[in-house]
């Protein structure tokens, strides 16, 4: 599911507001800028992506890197781990990730699985 | 595009724009200051700034006589790129700014220059507006010219993505506005509206392309207005888009000179100053992308036009069609998290046909065709480094350029050819 920072609580996203937010082309929930902060590599990432994107962690992170580099949007924030995901999406706001529902305690439930 | 930072602040107008820009957002900062001093703010906005980089280093060589990209004919490692750049986004509001140098043969010369430098203000999804040295939105991959990390190919498809056209193709200074737009059950659109203009050097590859047909010595080359724009539809079907790209060149010209000795030394030489200028020079590109899985199919086909009117010395000499015709088809397929494979066919034809001549002889020129089949491999050897091998085989040599200081006459030049490229890319 997509979840993020505890301040976008009560916010939703449709199948469409999920894909216009993971590809930067809505950069704002409310009036907060989403960062996304996606793991380097990850099985809830991947699991994720395919369905709703259409891609992989690869196409997703060279989808980001386009934008990045061309001044097209502003980066996601890459970490290691799906753990350390969720920690950095805990105090940053406006932060949006993917997550599995046994793991998004303290965080806004943006979009269901 | 790429400008040397004085004349870039001397002549542009995207300074203004970001300026303007950031006055603005500085005008709203009491309020957002009222419960954090500025210092505070300071901190955190340059906590905020995100960095990012790129250095490659290729090399290129092919078989026979023909120079293509530089002087590939004996082997050439002048194939370099390198950017910096950095952004902050805050709000609705994001500023950036890349610095990029290249050496590609005899362009570029490693002279530092802003690639792009951008302030960005998208207040919804369906609509944002984008000012100051803005990369130019045309076809797929226009806007990552330079990225070698986000494909397995050492070269782009040359038939619509001409390296030697960079500072002709990647950049304008102006302003666009752009934006998604969803169609629920149908996807969604983006569209991309632009206008400014493109300075160019003098030197730069463009120069040499739009003189082609008479090679002589560029002095100048510039343009009243570039304007266009693209409407990409992201199809119900995930991982299929497809969109239509056009731009328009309003009174290209070129200042060229040419020089004539009046019989062996010391006999005088006379000097003549010319132009070769077009009201409009339109570009169209149909394209089609589907990446499926670890698969990622790619096709694309555009047209260029222009009416073309040559003046030596004041006098018009003659006009001619201008039209070129390009398409390209490929494949990519991710193999393992180090191995990508590549491949694609690429053709591109040039017709100059003289629809008005004051000259007391027939002029005609060749047309200009050349087919590329080429296979690539990516090596992703750590996060940040790959390395690109790639094989070309070329028929036809249509896009040589001949030029006053390397005269290659389509006449002379090999018609079945091979080239080898390399590139190792580190990037952050």
């Amino acid at each position: 599911m997509l979840a993020g920072h505890a301040g976008l609580k009560g916010q939703t996203l449709d199948d469409d507001g999920v894909k216009a937010v993971l590809l930067g082309k809505r950069i704002t929930l409310g009036s907060t800028r989403v960062v996304i902060v996606f793991a380097r590599q990850g099985e809830v990432q991947d699991a994720f992506l395919q369905p709703h994107l259409g891609m992989t962690t690869n196409q997703f992170q060279n989808h980001w890197r386009r934008l990045f580099m061309t001044g097209g949007g502003s980066a996601p924030r890459i970490v290691e781990t799906e753990a350390d995901a969720r920690k950095l999406a805990a105090v940053t706001p406006g932060a949006i990730l993917i997550a599995d529902s046994a793991h998004a305690a303290g965080l806004a439930i943006l979009a269901a699985p | 595009m790429k400008q040397p930072l004085s004349r870039l602040i001397l002549k542009s107008r995207w300074p203004t724009a970001f300026l303007c820009a950031a006055a603005s957002w500085l005008l709203q900062m009491p309020a957002r200051a009222a419960d954090r001093s500025i210092a505070e703010l300071f901190r955190e906005a340059a906590a905020s700034v995100q960095y990012g980089g790129f250095v490659s280093q290729g090399f290129l060589v092919n078989t026979g006589h023909n120079d293509y990209l530089g002087n590939t004919s004996a082997g050439t490692a002048d194939f370099r790129e390198y950017g910096l750049n950095a952004s902050y986004a805050i709000g609705q509001w994001r500023f950036g700014l890349q610095v990029f140098g290249q050496k590609l043969g005899e362009y570029g010369d490693d002279k530092l220059g802003i690639d792009w430098a951008t302030v960005d203000y998208q207040p919804a999804q369906w609509f944002g507006l984008r000012a100051g040295r803005v990369k130019m939105p045309r076809g797929l991959y226009n806007e990552v010219l330079d990225l070698d990390s986000v494909r397995p190919f050492v070269l782009l498809p040359q038939s619509v993505y001409d390296a030697r056209l960079r500072d002709f193709n990647a950049a304008f200074d102006g302003a666009m506005i752009f934006g998604n737009v969803p169609l629920k059950q149908l996807g969604s659109l983006d569209y991309r509206i632009f206008y400014g203009d493109i300075p160019i050097d003098a030197d730069a590859g463009a120069n040499d392309y739009f003189n082609n047909i008479f090679p002589t010595t560029g002095i100048d080359i510039e343009m009243d207005s570039v304007r266009g724009g693209s409407l990409f539809w992201n199809t119900p079907l995930t991982g299929l888009r497809t969109g239509y790209s056009y731009s328009s060149f309003q009174n290209l010209i070129s200042f060229r000179q040419a020089t004539t000795a009046l019989g062996p030394p010391p006999a005088p030489i006379l000097t003549f100053l010319g132009t070769t200028a077009t009201d409009s020079y339109d570009r169209h590109l149909l394209s089609i992308e589907y990446a499926k899985g670890p698969w990622v199919f790619a096709a694309e086909a555009g047209r260029e036009q222009a009416i073309y009117q040559v003046h030596i010395s004041g006098v018009r000499l003659l006009d001619f069609d201008f039209q070129s015709d390009q398409f390209y088809v490929s494949a990519a397929r991710r193999i393992t998290p180090w191995l990508e494979l590549g491949t694609y066919y690429s053709y591109s034809r040039n017709e100059d046909l003289v629809v008005r001549s004051t000259l007391p002889t027939p002029v005609s020129f060749p047309v200009l065709k050349q087919h590329d089949f080429a296979v690539s491999a990516r090596f992703d050897i750590n996060k940040n480094l790959i390395f690109k091998v790639e094989g070309h085989y070329l028929n036809g040599a249509g896009k040589i350029f001949d030029t006053i200081s390397h005269p290659q006459h389509f006449a002379d030049r090999d018609k079945s050819w091979f080239l080898f490229g390399a590139k190792v890319t580190y990037s952050f």
